[in-house]
């Protein structure tokens, strides 16, 4: 088990450093001149000039990304052009709202998603099954962007319950923190926990009819200990699947939720960040996200062990 | 040397015109650069410029001046939402809407513009011009402090002029007349100048890049390097407290603030800091910012675009106010290569748009009026003149002008970006009415940072979109005084026209000169003028004392104003 964990976390180096290159490659191909952006469209060709000079843009590409992939290697990832802080400091203050807000949303979606889909299997073709389909497909039919501002509509402008939007850190204020972080949460969550469920339901569905679950209930257990303990751990297998990928597809989703509510997160900075062309944000960033993604992968793999005990890894 | 002090009658400033006469020496506009006038005549009410225009909506300027009582209730966070956070506020390096809008409730200016859009002095006690107009000797106030506790003197103005001077686009107009600048005492200044330059204090103003006044040790410290959080210190009524980048940028009130007595006048006059603290919160998205708004959590607004106005109209909580126009739109072609530089090709294009539809697509109903002028009514700079070849929406006469230049039906590369919807849509309407001339137009849409790089180079485009904002004075926008902006209009003509309104002292000679460039625009066609875009107010029912006193062209300041809790 040691030794897998050991290899997946090496496999990560030529990960990102294939991701790397990829980025710098695209983000310095599309056209778009940083100093340009930051001096407004009045600036002199002088003064552009003498800004790339300064943030060293004039140098030739190669030398460029040589000297950003050495530092890069060190997780040095350079210093935001646009901010002017290190890009690693921009992203560690932006890694706590994005990180929070996609662990309420993953916790929301589960805490919907698995009761609603056993409920939805056990209940077949009932009425409730239904009704819970058709709320789990409008979950991943609407466009999170809409659902946000729906929610902004009725739970800021109309009720004036939570605020429209802007966020507190946790350890400032932890009510306000919250109330900060239940509309974005709970959008972000409903779009995954649509997905989540109807894969619960199906899942559940082969499960119930497999023959262990009739020699269960033939034993003359409970229904409820029946699906809970027979049935769902085994359903589980590729729910955990869904949720490692639903959780870097969060992520993504997090680019649109953290512009609707104003959030200062790591999506809205990699967006920012792309209009802007502060190159080494762009690429510090992305390269964060693929290294959070195959974390979440291994963290789900080795999960795998604990939820069915028959899974073994190299030689254990 | 013998110093005569003249008032001018439309400004403050004790001034003395160059004498008469002299002969001034031919000199090219190179440059982004741009050079204003002292004298601004008074403002009548607001009234469509031309006789032929159409106005869609009427109102009548806000007199902008306060009452001299204190009368405003102190306290309270005004919370602005931005249309995003600039990378410093540096105002000195770079010229962005939103750090005009932050820095000028911290940093002063020599200058400033009152209601009627005169320059009036702000740091300055006042200026005084030689006999040759070639020394120009400042006098500051005395006893202002900076927010670190230390006195402003000539020192500190001599270092930010230093800093300034060749970073910012109005500081580098400057440099073409400059010889030096010195410190004569510690409350006195002289700009030595090669030739006489008669808008040096409208250079000097507060504005979008203005020169503001900080601590020499801070200005020389810095140097062409963008200031560090702790060098936002100035003398204005509110000082820096903290910045967290794309999170807010906090202001607090500066308690030994010294300004000025008169009674407050769009930008001049007192400044009472009634509120506690500004902060002020990127919010780029402009639902969000909508939503905030009414949600009672945003004061101010940066920015609303009209289909947003609707949504606001009934709130009672929410005030909109619809202002005299900031911006008109513009139809950029690109005079230094390609089928643009082809004057008959421009008249054509010209000749074959009808703006009212543009309007209606870029800001919608009530929102804009028509008008010739290429300065905004709400200036004394307003003119008739050529009237008849704005708005000519004449397919016919385009086509017979493309037919006359020859026009092979090469398509015109109409550049644009969908992050300024404004542009965007006027793009699209002049697409199609150029098509329905016989032109075929490629309309090509990128963001805007590719935008921006395509502009740059003139063999890949023809024809953009913008807009142009207001400026009290022509000299001090770009696309006149300068050879470098978008579309680089350049001729012999205008760079003659420009000498004379950057150098003639009086101001019917330069309201003259002011017609001679109009008519050139509407006779060389280096851009199309679509509308004039009204401003939008839109803040919450709580912010009191802002509206009717303060100008909102060049962003407003929070001063003056309170917060009255319902």
């Amino acid at each position: 088990m040691l030794a897998f964990i050991v290899r997946r976390l090496l496999l990560l180096v030529p990960v990102l450093m294939i991701v790397g290159v990829i980025v710098f490659t695209l983000i310095h191909l599309i056209p778009g001149d940083p100093a340009a952006i930051m001096l407004g469209r009045e600036a002199t060709l002088e003064q552009k000039e003498a800004l790339r000079q300064r943030l060293g843009l004039n140098e030739p590409i190669l030398s460029q990304f040589v000297t950003w992939f050495g530092n890069a290697l060190r997780l040095n990832f350079g210093e935001s052009l646009f901010m002017g802080m290190p890009v690693t400091e921009a992203l560690r203050e932006r890694a706590e709202p994005t990180g929070l807000l996609t662990l309420y949303a993953l916790t929301l979606a589960v805490l919907i998603a698995i009761p609603a889909g056993v409920f939805a299997a056990v209940r077949a073709n009932s009425p409730l099954d239904r009704l819970l389909m058709v709320i789990s497909i409008g979950g991943v039919a609407i466009p999170s962007f809409f659902f946000g501002i729906l929610l902004i509509l009725l739970f800021a402008v109309v009720l004036g319950w939570l605020p429209s939007g802007g966020y507190a850190g946790i350890r400032d204020d932890p009510i306000q923190h919250f109330k900060y972080m239940l509309l974005p949460s709970l959008t972000l969550g409903f779009s995954a926990a649509g997905l989540l469920a109807r894969l619960v339901r199906s899942t559940m569905l082969d499960v119930l009819n497999d023959d262990y679950v009739r020699t269960a209930y033939a034993k003359g257990l409970r229904e409820r200990s029946v699906v809970v303990l027979h049935a769902l751990r085994n359903a589980l297998i590729p729910v955990l699947t869904v949720i490692g990928i639903a959780l870097g597809g969060m992520l993504g989703g997090a680019v649109v939720i953290e512009t609707v509510f104003n959030i200062p997160g790591m999506g809205r900075l990699l967006v920012q960040s792309v209009t802007r062309r502060d190159f080494p944000v762009v690429q510090g960033a992305v390269m964060t996200v693929a290294a959070v993604q195959v974390l979440v992968m291994l963290l789900v793999d080795v999960l795998y062990v604990f939820v069915d005990p028959r899974i073994r890894y190299g030689g254990d | 040397m013998n110093w005569r002090q003249q008032q001018d009658p439309a400004t403050t400033i004790l001034v003395k015109p160059p004498r008469l006469g002299r002969k001034l020496t031919r000199r090219t506009v190179v440059g982004a650069g741009a050079a204003g006038a002292v004298g601004i005549a008074a403002v009548g009410p607001f009234a469509p410029a031309s006789a032929d225009a159409v106005p869609t909506g009427s109102f009548r300027a806000p007199a902008l001046r306060g009452q001299a009582a204190d009368e405003g209730v102190r306290g309270g966070r005004l919370r602005v939402a931005t249309t995003g956070q600039p990378a410093s506020l540096d105002g000195h390096l770079v010229g962005q809407r939103t750090i005009t809008l932050i820095g000028w409730n911290m940093f002063e200016a020599l200058f400033t513009f009152d209601a009627d859009y005169a320059t009036v002095p702000m740091l300055a006690e006042g200026i005084e011009v030689s006999d040759d107009g070639l020394t120009n000797r400042i006098a500051l106030r005395q006893g202002v402090p900076f927010h670190n506790g230390d006195e402003m003197r000539a020192a500190d103005v001599v270092a930010s002029f230093n800093r300034w001077a060749p970073v910012s686009s109005l500081g580098l107009a400057i440099t073409q007349f400059l010889e030096e600048i010195v410190e004569v005492d510690p409350y006195t200044v002289e700009i030595r100048l090669a030739s006489p330059l008669v808008a040096l204090p409208s250079l000097l103003a507060r504005q979008q890049q203005g020169l503001s006044i900080h601590p020499a040790s801070i200005m020389e410290a810095a140097a062409a390097e963008p200031l560090a959080d702790e060098g936002y210190i100035g003398t204005g009524p509110y000082r820096f407290v903290e910045r967290q980048a794309d999170r807010f940028t906090l202001l607090s009130r500066f308690e030994e603030y010294v300004g000025v007595e008169t009674d407050p006048s769009g930008y001049a006059g007192r400044k009472a800091a009634y509120l506690d603290e500004i902060e002020f919160i990127p919010v780029p998205e402009e639902a969000a910012r909508v939503a905030g708004l009414q949600a009672g959590e945003y004061h101010y607004l940066e920015e609303i675009i009209p289909d947003q106005i609707q949504v606001l109209q009934d709130d009672p909580n929410v005030t909109i106010e619809i202002l005299p126009p900031r911006s008109y739109g513009v139809v950029i072609m690109n005079t230094a290569a390609g089928l643009m530089s082809d004057q008959t090709i421009r008249q054509a294009v010209l000749a074959a748009l009808e703006v009212e539809s543009s309007g209606q697509a870029t800001h919608g109903e009530g929102y804009f009026e028509l008008g010739p002028g290429i300065m905004l009514p709400q200036t004394a700079w307003s003119s008739d003149v050529s009237a008849e070849l704005y708005n000519q929406n004449n397919p016919e006469k385009a086509a017979q002008l493309l037919a006359d230049a020859g026009y092979d039906g090469t398509p015109i590369r109409l550049l644009c970006t969908q992050e300024d919807l404004g542009d965007y849509n006027a793009a699209v309407v002049a697409q199609q009415q150029l098509e329905a001339a016989g032109f075929a137009v490629a309309l090509e849409v990128t963001d805007e940072a590719t935008l921006d790089e395509n502009l740059e180079d003139d063999e890949r485009w023809d024809m953009t979109t913008n807009a142009i904002v207001f400026r009290p004075d022509p000299v001090l926008i770009a696309p006149f005084a300068s050879c470098t902006f978008d579309g680089q209009w350049c001729s012999p003509e205008k760079v003659a026209v420009v000498e004379r309104l950057q150098t003639e002292s009086d101001f019917e000679a330069r309201y003259a000169a002011l017609e001679d460039l109009q008519r050139l625009w509407y006779e060389q066609a280096p851009m199309v003028k679509l509308v004039n875009n009204y401003g939008v107010a839109a803040l919450s029912s709580k912010v009191q004392g802002l509206l009717g006193r303060m100008h909102f062209e060049i962003e407003p300041e929070f001063t003056n104003c309170w917060l009255e809790e319902s």
